[in-house]
């Protein structure tokens, strides 16, 4: 009986494990909780291709790169969350003055 | 690999724009298709294959999507050039290139545009934007547009949808200085496109302007050769203009001298190119659905008694064809079954897409002149697996 115990309670050890490590694609952490017109972080839109400056490690978890920061890694459901997907692609901060327009100020 | 593919497409079209050694007739049989000048390496591609089946494809370029295409589809007009005032060029497998006019007027068998036909809506010359029940919209290749500059380091590598929206949206039309952003401020160095362009109207739904409202009239070129000579002449930083990313790809090995920038969308947080970088031609952030401003062309043909004449219907049939593909790859545009995303109104929201049959690994083959790492090759659907098949000489998923 004991032995069916410990048997027990180190597969659901096991399984647990496992859990903890996987991806996280449910899509709750996914997409940049910040002003994504604005998003912060950016340095400037002169970096070359290919620096991507995600500050994030290549390690694909589930086929997701990882990258760039903030990157959303499920499936998406949202035209923001197929935009902001993560991808080995180089992603470019833009770092421009913008005053704040609307469709009334176009003469 | 890369360059000789690029040297033999060059040649290639070195051949079918050449100039014309005679002057032929068009007989009753050829298929006669007018429409968006973005169209035409497509059109000559399809033309190239269809020859081999017996079907001579007539191609006349208006110019312009809504005064072309969408004109064809929705007032057809007889012609004996399919183009007032200009002769139109007959691809024949035997004569590449000569210049054609009809002995009997006739209409245009299909009309080419680069939008959908309700975003012609205003355009003037256009009596009607809605479809006759009798015409169909068939969704052919998809074009990436962009934002361009000269091609210097020291200028911008990217853009916003904020930043363009009152740079086109405001400066361009000689509005309030102050939303200026820099270095895109001084009006003259603006380049748009007129009010019947494919190309404007596809970027003014991606920014969110009026599509009614383009840059001011005496920045509105009337073709993707004049914007790239306007910015090949300014040779300045503050010089911008729209423009459909296959006009910058290289032509018999020389690129023009502008750069498309990386855009970043509403909604998003980084900007990308079309291709995974700068310099790739992957085109896959069109593909997944990261660079967000790009279209289908449309093919717009008339039915009779419910059907498409037999060659039509062999030419709508042959846009996807492996020797389609192939020629499509290389002037970056994206054949439908290389999409991973799809959207059903101009700029509109994705939704995933996956072909009947995907073409993923063919296309970046003949793209960038290597498969994938991760692509098999194959003869037929058996090396492919259960859930694989064989697509153009590689195992794609069913």
């Amino acid at each position: 009986m004991f032995k069916l115990k410990a048997l027990f309670l180190t597969a659901l050890l096991a399984v647990s494990t496992v859990a903890l490590v996987a991806c996280d694609d449910d899509g709750s952490n996914k997409v940049n909780g910040g002003d994504t017109f604005n998003p912060g972080g950016g340095t400037d839109a002169g970096n070359e291709p290919g620096n991507n400056p995600d500050g994030g490690s290549d390690t694909t978890d589930g086929g997701c790169p990882n990258k760039p920061a903030g990157c959303f890694c499920g499936t998406p459901t949202t035209q923001a969350q197929w935009l902001n997907r993560c991808t080995n692609s180089a992603a470019l901060p833009v770092n421009l003055t913008v005053k704040p327009a609307t469709t009334a100020d176009i003469p | 690999m890369r360059r000789s593919l690029l040297v033999a497409a060059g040649a290639v079209a070195s051949l079918l724009i050449a100039p014309t050694a005679q002057a032929a007739d068009c007989d009753s049989d050829v298929v006669l298709i007018r429409g968006s000048s973005a169209s035409q390496k497509l059109i000559e591609a399809v033309a190239k294959v269809a020859a081999t089946q017996n079907v001579k494809i007539v191609y006349s370029s208006s110019g312009s999507s809504c005064l072309g295409g969408v004109y064809e589809a929705v007032t057809p007009t007889t012609t004996t050039t399919g183009r007032a005032g200009s002769a139109s060029t007959i691809y024949d497998v035997n004569a590449p290139t000569a210049t054609c006019t009809f002995s009997t007027p006739r209409v245009a068998d299909i009309g080419v545009s680069d939008v959908y036909a309700p975003a012609c809506e205003g355009v003037a010359g256009l009596s009607t934007t809605t479809l006759p029940a009798d015409v169909t919209d068939t969704l052919g290749p998809v074009q990436a547009f962009t934002l361009a500059v000269n091609d210097d380091p020291s200028f911008p590598v990217a853009i916003s949808s904020e930043a363009a929206f009152n740079t086109f949206g405001i400066v361009g039309r000689n509005g309030d200085a102050s939303f200026g952003v820099t270095p895109w401020t001084t009006v003259a160095d603006i380049f748009g496109r007129k009010l019947d362009s494919g190309t404007w109207q596809t970027w003014a739904r991606s920014l969110g302007l009026p599509p009614q409202k383009p840059v001011t009239d005496a920045q509105q070129k009337s073709g993707a050769k004049d914007v790239l000579a306007a910015l090949d002449t300014s040779n300045r930083a503050s010089a911008i203009g729209i423009i459909a990313l296959n006009d910058i790809v290289p032509t018999n090995g020389v690129a023009p001298k502008v750069r498309p920038l990386a855009f970043r969308a509403k909604g998003q947080d980084f900007a990308y190119y079309p291709s995974s970088t700068s310099t790739a031609s992957d085109m896959i952030n069109v593909r997944d659905g990261h660079y967000a401003v790009w279209a289908n062309l449309h093919f717009f043909a008339r039915k009779t008694n419910g059907s498409h004449s037999p060659k039509v219907a062999k030419v709508l049939e042959l846009l996807e064809s492996k020797e389609a593909v192939s020629v499509v790859a290389k002037t970056r545009a994206v054949p439908t079954c290389a999409m991973q995303v799809q959207r059903t109104t101009d700029a509109g929201d994705f939704s995933a897409y996956k072909a009947e049959k995907p073409c993923g690994c063919f296309f970046e083959q003949e793209a960038s002149g290597v498969a994938p790492a991760s692509c098999t090759t194959c003869t037929d659907d058996s090396a492919c697996g259960a859930n694989g098949q064989c697509v153009f000489g590689f195992c794609e998923a069913k």
